[in-house]
């Protein structure tokens, strides 16, 4: 019988195996800029490497007989074989083979972020279906991260290329993450506030070529790098009008752009999620509300908002997801965040500078990603009894 | 009670009801029955305004309802559908107290209320807390009849609200809501297509065909009905045979056996049972008599085709 997660997972495992057999887990260069040699997973882990692998092969084995009972085990090997490679990826570092030339550096090969998909894969592959196992799922997405968190912290890590360059710019880096967050959050944050009313009013004007509507979808279609380019044009204007509104930041380049851009991608999947979550209600229990005698506003408080709420939550999660991608671009405008660093590190051509932009964005991408599905399973659980 | 005088409702150029009048009076369960389409829902959702009549007045305790406040009219009338309507984020608890807490009753008299209530369609009280997605078909139905019931309503309108359950449950539905309306004398509107319900909880049939109603009585008054072939394909050619479980034994039972002698074979059945179920023992067994029993084998008088024959065409069930 077909399982569902089945392919994933299996895919997943081969993956994990092949990675580790045949792709380069860790690339030595003897400086920061030079093309260095591939290092593989058996020079990298020594003994460590024959755990992984049979480690994965059983993984695989777990994944083609897809048996719910086996569905845990493959939960925990996942986990186990993503701490120990960072372990022994730590471990290995300390070797003088890798410090011999003072500026040499080791970075991430290939093998090592195919390795972390597989592992997600198979996560993703085998938890599916009913609502314990994706609690389950999102408990081992969350277990994993931490790890990767906690060996990051321990210093147990720090001889990689990466991190030498988080310690050239630890300053910046956390201050771009925070400006990033704050961008791409709040610029959400509006979003909602303006979006679902938005929504709701387009929902009860019932005018199928609503005018709002429009222009939200315009904005949509033009490409973010346009749209930053024309909303330039009027700011620019603006801020050279008038001291005080080029006081409180309104000008061509900086925050202020990139965020106005921001809050209007934002609004789009909003706008929308909140009127098919209006639309989806079923008639009848409206006619029932207000048989029963509740107000229109009643029945919106009361009613309309609580079933729709989920589907809205769903729109959020794509702004707040969609956000923080595009806050990239605010780097190339003087508004900060990680774009900065990534753009930097394109100029540089240096790839572990980029990674240091990119990883903490799919880091921030996911986590709260995760927590916001975790909010929509819950308040679909407790007030709606279904979770899928 | 309720009145509807030559009320018309269109539709753009479709005429949904057609100079209709009806009066339901106070403590009457009327059933409004006919094929889908006819308009029945129509009647329901002029009551209580949820559309508006294109001419014809209604009145509601005599007063017409063009005049009354909507939303105190509204909560004055319960209301319960097909399939439940129940707000699937309220448990059923949160569904029944929807108009109580409209209606701002304190915390105890709703908990008091909701108690009585659950007691009163025969759900556990523990039911409180389940969500109607964990409730089976059956149980949602009694949870939206109590809802129904919530705030004490003189009046209740029901659209079809057994439509939706299988033959067995909605029989014991009936049966209960029976129970319910004879204890309650509520004045109820209810809307169905299924000529057994009908018969089973109507003090008056009104016959509905498309827009229009064409006839108005007890159940038993149709029995006779020769003249209106609409009516007669409508009710069915075994009218008489469902209208036999409309009565129990007791209400049709005499003293004495009117068949005269005692029979050879002696079958018994309670007191309780529908009159349909003696027919069909005394058909089954070949007999021409039954004993009737209080429940505890002791006789209190006997039923014969003759008491079945009698019962009906002239004793209305009260």
């Amino acid at each position: 019988m077909e399982k569902p997660g089945n392919k994933v997972a299996v895919l997943g495992a081969l993956i994990i195996a092949l990675s580790l057999l045949f792709f380069s887990f860790a690339q030595y260069r003897p400086n920061r800029v030079l093309s260095g040699t591939n290092v593989y997973a058996r020079g990298l882990f020594g003994n460590g490497f024959l755990l992984l692998l049979v480690l994965s092969i059983l993984t695989l084995v777990f994944a083609i007989a897809n048996n719910k009972q086996h569905q845990l085990m493959i939960g925990f090997f996942s986990f186990f074989m993503a701490g120990s490679a960072l372990y022994l990826l730590g471990t290995a570092l300390e070797k003088d083979v890798f410090n011999q030339i003072p500026n040499g550096r080791v970075s991430l090969g290939g093998g090592f972020y195919l390795f972390f998909l597989g592992i997600y894969m198979v996560i993703t592959g085998s938890f599916k279906g009913y609502e314990k196992a994706i609690l389950q799922r999102r408990l081992f997405y969350l277990a994993i991260f931490l790890v990767i968190f906690i060996f990051l912290l321990s210093g147990h890590l720090n001889q990689l290329s990466i991190m030498k360059e988080f310690f050239n710019r630890s300053s910046t880096f956390f201050r771009q993450i925070s400006r990033h967050f704050s961008l791409s959050f709040f610029s959400v944050i509006i979003a909602i506030l303006a979006g679902i009313p938005i929504g709701v009013l387009i929902h009860k004007s019932r005018r199928r070529n609503n005018p709002i509507l429009f222009l939200v979808n315009l904005g949509q279609t033009i490409p973010t790098l346009s749209l930053l380019g024309l909303i330039m044009v009027p700011l620019t204007f603006l801020g050279e009008r008038s001291q005080w509104l080029r006081n409180i930041g309104i000008r061509g380049v900086g925050f202020t752009p990139a965020f106005i851009i921001l809050i209007i991608y934002a609004l789009f999947p909003i706008i929308h999620n909140t009127m098919a979550g209006l639309r989806m209600i079923d008639q009848n229990l409206l006619e029932i509300a207000s048989a029963m005698g509740m107000k229109a506003n009643q029945s919106f408080w009361k009613v309309q908002l609580p079933l729709s709420l989920p589907v809205i939550l769903g729109g959020i999660r794509i702004a707040m997801t969609q956000s923080i991608g595009n806050t990239i671009l605010a780097g190339l405008i003087g508004g900060g965040g990680l774009g900065s660093i990534i753009f930097l590190g394109l100029a540089q051509a240096s790839p572990d500078l980029i990674l240091l932009g990119v990883i903490p964005l799919v880091a921030m991408a996911f986590l709260l990603d995760l927590m916001v599905s975790f909010f929509i399973f819950f308040y679909r659980k407790k007030y709606l009894g279904m979770t899928l | 009670m309720i009145k509807l005088v030559k009320v018309t409702k269109k539709y753009q150029d479709i005429t949904a009801l057609r100079n209709f009048s009806l009066e339901i009076p106070k403590g009457v369960l009327l059933v409004l029955l006919g094929p889908s389409g006819c308009g029945k829902s129509t009647v329901i959702k002029l009551i209580n305004t949820l559309i508006k009549p294109t001419s014809g007045e209604i009145f509601v305790n005599n007063q017409n309802i063009r005049e009354m406040n909507l939303t105190n009219l509204r909560r004055g009338m319960g209301y319960a559908i097909q399939s439940t309507g129940l707000f699937p984020h309220y448990n059923v608890y949160e569904n029944i107290a929807v108009v109580p807490r409209l209606l701002k009753w304190n915390k105890a008299d709703i908990d008091h209320r909701v108690d009585y209530l659950l007691d009163l369609v025969s759900l556990n009280r523990n039911y409180k807390k389940k969500l109607p997605s964990e409730l089976s078909g059956g149980e949602g139905q009694r949870v939206g009849v109590a809802r129904a019931l919530a705030a004490d309503p003189p009046i209740l309108l029901m659209d079809e609200p057994f439509g939706s359950l299988d033959p067995q449950n909605r029989e014991r539905l009936q049966r209960e809501f029976d129970k319910i309306q004879k204890q309650l004398k509520k004045t109820v509107l209810f809307v169905t297509h299924d000529v057994e319900e009908a018969i089973r909880l109507a003090d008056k049939i009104a016959v509905m065909k498309p827009g229009e109603l064409v006839s108005l009585g007890s159940p038993s008054d149709f029995i006779a009905e020769d003249e209106q072939e609409y009516i007669k394909d409508f009710l069915g050619t075994d009218y008489a045979l469902k209208l036999l479980s409309r009565f129990i034994v007791e209400e049709v039972m005499s003293q004495e056996n009117s068949e005269g002698k005692e029979p050879t074979k002696v079958f018994r059945i309670t007191k309780k049972s529908t009159v349909s179920t003696a027919l069909s023992v005394m058909i089954s067994k070949g007999v021409k008599s039954l004993e009737v029993t209080n429940g505890e084998e002791k006789r209190i008088g006997f039923i014969t085709f003759e008491d079945i024959l009698m019962g009906i065409f002239t004793g209305e069930k009260k």
